[in-house]
This record gives C-alpha cells, sequence and structure tokens, in this order.
C-alpha cells in the first residue's frame, strides 16, 4: 500500500530475519527460548517432574535478573522494535529449533 | 580421585563431588523424558545432583550471540555464577548449553578486561563470577567419573540385540582431544547394544542451515542424514542434542512413511532403559515418534 502511495519510500525493513524474532522475545520475555505450555507442565507432573523445573521458568526473579542484564544491549533495541512492528507473541511455529 | 575397587576395576569417580544441572530450555519444556531418565540414572549411579535454582536460558550460542554478544556473555556468567554461589561444577545435558557455558567461561577465563566488563554488569544484580566453575557434559559425566566397566556391571537389563546409529551432532567433534563422540560410542556399547556405522556419521543434521533456509535445511541436509541413518537399518538413532532430536523427527514426519519411522533416543533414555527403568517411569510415551519398536526389540 505504501509502496503504491510513496513509490520512493525504503521498503520497511524488519528488526531481525523472521527465525531469529521468537528466540529474541522469548529470551526477553521468559528467559527462556520456548515457552513451557499447559500441556507440558501436566506431562511433567504425570512422569514424575516437578510442574515447572527450577528456572525462570518458575522464578520471576531470575527472569528479572536477566532483563537487567540485557537492558541497553542491542537485544532490548530489537524487540522493542519487534513489539513495536509486529504486536503479538511468536508463536511456537515460528521458533526454529535451538538448542 | 581414583578409588581402587578390585585389582582390574578403577572406578575414577570423586564420591564427594556434585552437580549443578544445567537444564536448558527445550529439554524441560518439550524433550521432558531426557530430564526424567537424566534425574533417574544419577539417582541410581549415586551422582550427587544439585538443581541450579534460578537459571536461564544459557544463552543459545548462535542467534543470542550473533544478535548481541554483549548480552550473550552476561547472562551465560549469570549462569555460571549461580553454580560458583553453591560451589559446584555444572553437568549440561544439552550441546547447545554445552557449547555457550564451555566457551563463554574459556572466554573468560583468557580475558582479564572481558571477566572485568561482565562482572560489573553482574554487580546490578548483587552477583559476581570468579572463574570457579568448570562444565562437563552428561557424557564426561557418565564417562569419565565411573568408567566404562563400572557402568557395565550396573546394567540390570541388557540392551544385547539392539542395534544403534549414533548421532553425536556438530558441536562434539568441537574439541577432538576430548573424543566426545568416542565416549558416545562407548556409553552406547556398555549397555549391551551395538553401534551400527553409517556413511553420514559427520553430516550435520541442519538446524543452523533453518536460520537461514528452513526448506534447504530440511529437504537437502536433514532427509540427507535420515537417509543415510536408515540405509544400515538401525532399530534407533541415539544422541545427545534436543535440536538435533527435533530436527531428526521432523526429518522422519516429512520424508518417511509412519511404518517405516525409527525412533530418536537420548542416551540418557538408553543408560536408564539399561540400569533397569521402565519406559513408562522414563515418559518414553512422549516422544512425537512412537518408541515401541526399541521397548519392544529390548523385551520390555
Amino acid at each position: 500500500m505504501s509502496e503504491e502511495v510513496y513509490p520512493l519510500m525504503k521498503p520497511r525493513k524488519d528488526p531481525l530475519p523472521s527465525v531469529f524474532k521468537g528466540v529474541v522475545r522469548n529470551l526477553s520475555e521468559i528467559g527462556h527460548i520456548y515457552e513451557l505450555n499447559d500441556y507440558m507442565a501436566e506431562e511433567r507432573t504425570r512422569i514424575g517432574l516437578a510442574e515447572k523445573p527450577p528456572t525462570a521458568y518458575r522464578f520471576n526473579e531470575a527472569l528479572r535478573e536477566a532483563r537487567t542484564l540485557m537492558a541497553n544491549t542491542e537485544i532490548a533495541k530489537k524487540v522493542n522494535q519487534i513489539r513495536r512492528s509486529d504486536g503479538e507473541a511468536p508463536t511456537e511455529s515460528e521458533i526454529p529449533p535451538v538448542c | 580421585m581414583t578409588i581402587a575397587v578390585s585389582t582390574s576395576v578403577q572406578v575414577k569417580r570423586d564420591a564427594s563431588k556434585s552437580y549443578a544441572l544445567f537444564l536448558g530450555c527445550a529439554i524441560p519444556s518439550s524433550q521432558i523424558f531426557v530430564e526424567r531418565a537424566f534425574r533417574l540414572l544419577a539417582e541410581k549411579l549415586g551422582i550427587r545432583v544439585i538443581d541450579l535454582e534460578g537459571a536461564t536460558c544459557c544463552p543459545d550460542p548462535e542467534i543470542s550471540k550473533i544478535v548481541s554478544y554483549e548480552a550473550w556473555i552476561r547472562i551465560a556468567a549469570r549462569n555460571l555464577s549461580l553454580a560458583e554461589k553453591i560451589r559446584s561444577d555444572i553437568c549440561v545435558i544439552c550441546n547447545g548449553c554445552y557449547k555457550t557455558l564451555l566457551e563463554a567461561n574459556m572466554e573468560l577465563k583468557s580475558s582479564p578486561e572481558l571477566l572485568r566488563e561482565v562482572n560489573s554488569s553482574l554487580t546490578q544484580i548483587e552477583r559476581q563470577y570468579s572463574l570457579g566453575v568448570e562444565v562437563s557434559h552428561v557424557i564426561e559425566v557418565l564417562h569419565d567419573d565411573f568408567s566404562i566397566d563400572d557402568l557395565q556391571r550396573r546394567i540390570a537389563k541388557s540392551l544385547a540385540g539392539l542395534r544403534v546409529a549414533i548421532h553425536p551432532g556438530c558441536r562434539l567433534y568441537r574439541d577432538p582431544e576430548k573424543e566426545l563422540p568416542e565416549k558416545l560410542s562407548r556409553l552406547v556399547k556398555a549397555t549391551g547394544a551395538t553401534v551400527v556405522n553409517y556413511e553420514a556419521l559427520r553430516l550435520c543434521c541442519g538446524v543452523p542451515a533453518m536460520y537461514a533456509d528452513p526448506q534447504f535445511a530440511l529437504e537437502h541436509k536433514a532427509k540427507a542424514k535420515i537417509e543415510g541413518i536408515l540405509s544400515v537399518r538401525p532399530d534407533c538413532v541415539v544422541l545427545v542434542c534436543p535440536a538435533c532430536h527435533d530436527m531428526i523427527e521432523k526429518a522422519e514426519l516429512s520424508f518417511v512413511k509412519e511404518e517405516d519411522f525409527m525412533p530418536v533416543i537420548n542416551l540418557t533414555e538408553l543408560v536408564a532403559l539399561g540400569l533397569g527403568f521402565k519406559p513408562e517411569e522414563i515418559g518414553m510415551d512422549v516422544h512425537r515418534i512412537p518408541t515401541n519398536k526399541v521397548i519392544e526389540k529390548i523385551g520390555l
């Protein structure tokens, strides 16, 4: 649309390649790359594990500390740009296998 | 410390040594059978494991490190400092976490200036890291703290007859002197299983290519890997990397007929089975690719 109205406008460039976005955003928002969903939390208890592991999945203080360390880094800047451009949090399928 | 238990067998384990367990992200959120298997085998073998409370993502050694080295090294140092606070070395059960924590530790050890900068950031959260932690892969803990002879003696359920293709994953080849792929092979053999060779052993599963071109990664890397493995008709593939696990399963779901699916098993599960744990205790029914073929083959 904007390209038709403003043909000389520089195309909007995403802040990160799409496969990077979910990783960076989740690291900033939950302290881990993958979300622990309700189904897996139930499965954990079914097989004899704690519902949530003793990490940032369980402790908000851990997330707060990680966010403090990320503040003023390129990750924080990119996450703000992603939030502005994409709005919603990433879905599971948008996150590549990462370890 | 080396403890002589007989004239012929040496057990290398220091009974007082404890490990802080670093879980990472993929294992506790999706490959929960790995966490369960490790906890079970550690208890059975008498490995003292302490949860690394408050750990976060390691962070991942590719995307996070590329986007911000500063954030990557600070968060890795925070994770290392948690272990230092409880005076434990770290045991890692994920190849990616191993790479990050090992490299971050080495970089901090080799640069006093970097360590000073990172500790300056850690001060904001009232933490410090003084380089007092070593990072061990689960393969090293099982292979080096015990001996293969000792592990073999503890096998309650021999997995003899099970044909295993191993997939060490690229990161285990990083430091040839550590011989991690060879140790993985020896640990699999210690359970009684047979390791079958295949030409594509060193071929990457394709995960890093996913960041640039998911279709290429799946069709030109993962597919070739799975075809290489299936060509020697193993009963399962055994690995230690959650990302490789995910990718190989994806390849099977994309290119292999359901009746030909080959289970993808983590080393911790294989050892736990060998130690006598039942598949249902480990949570092996959580796998995307059913593990029934392996369970039937070993007669459980």
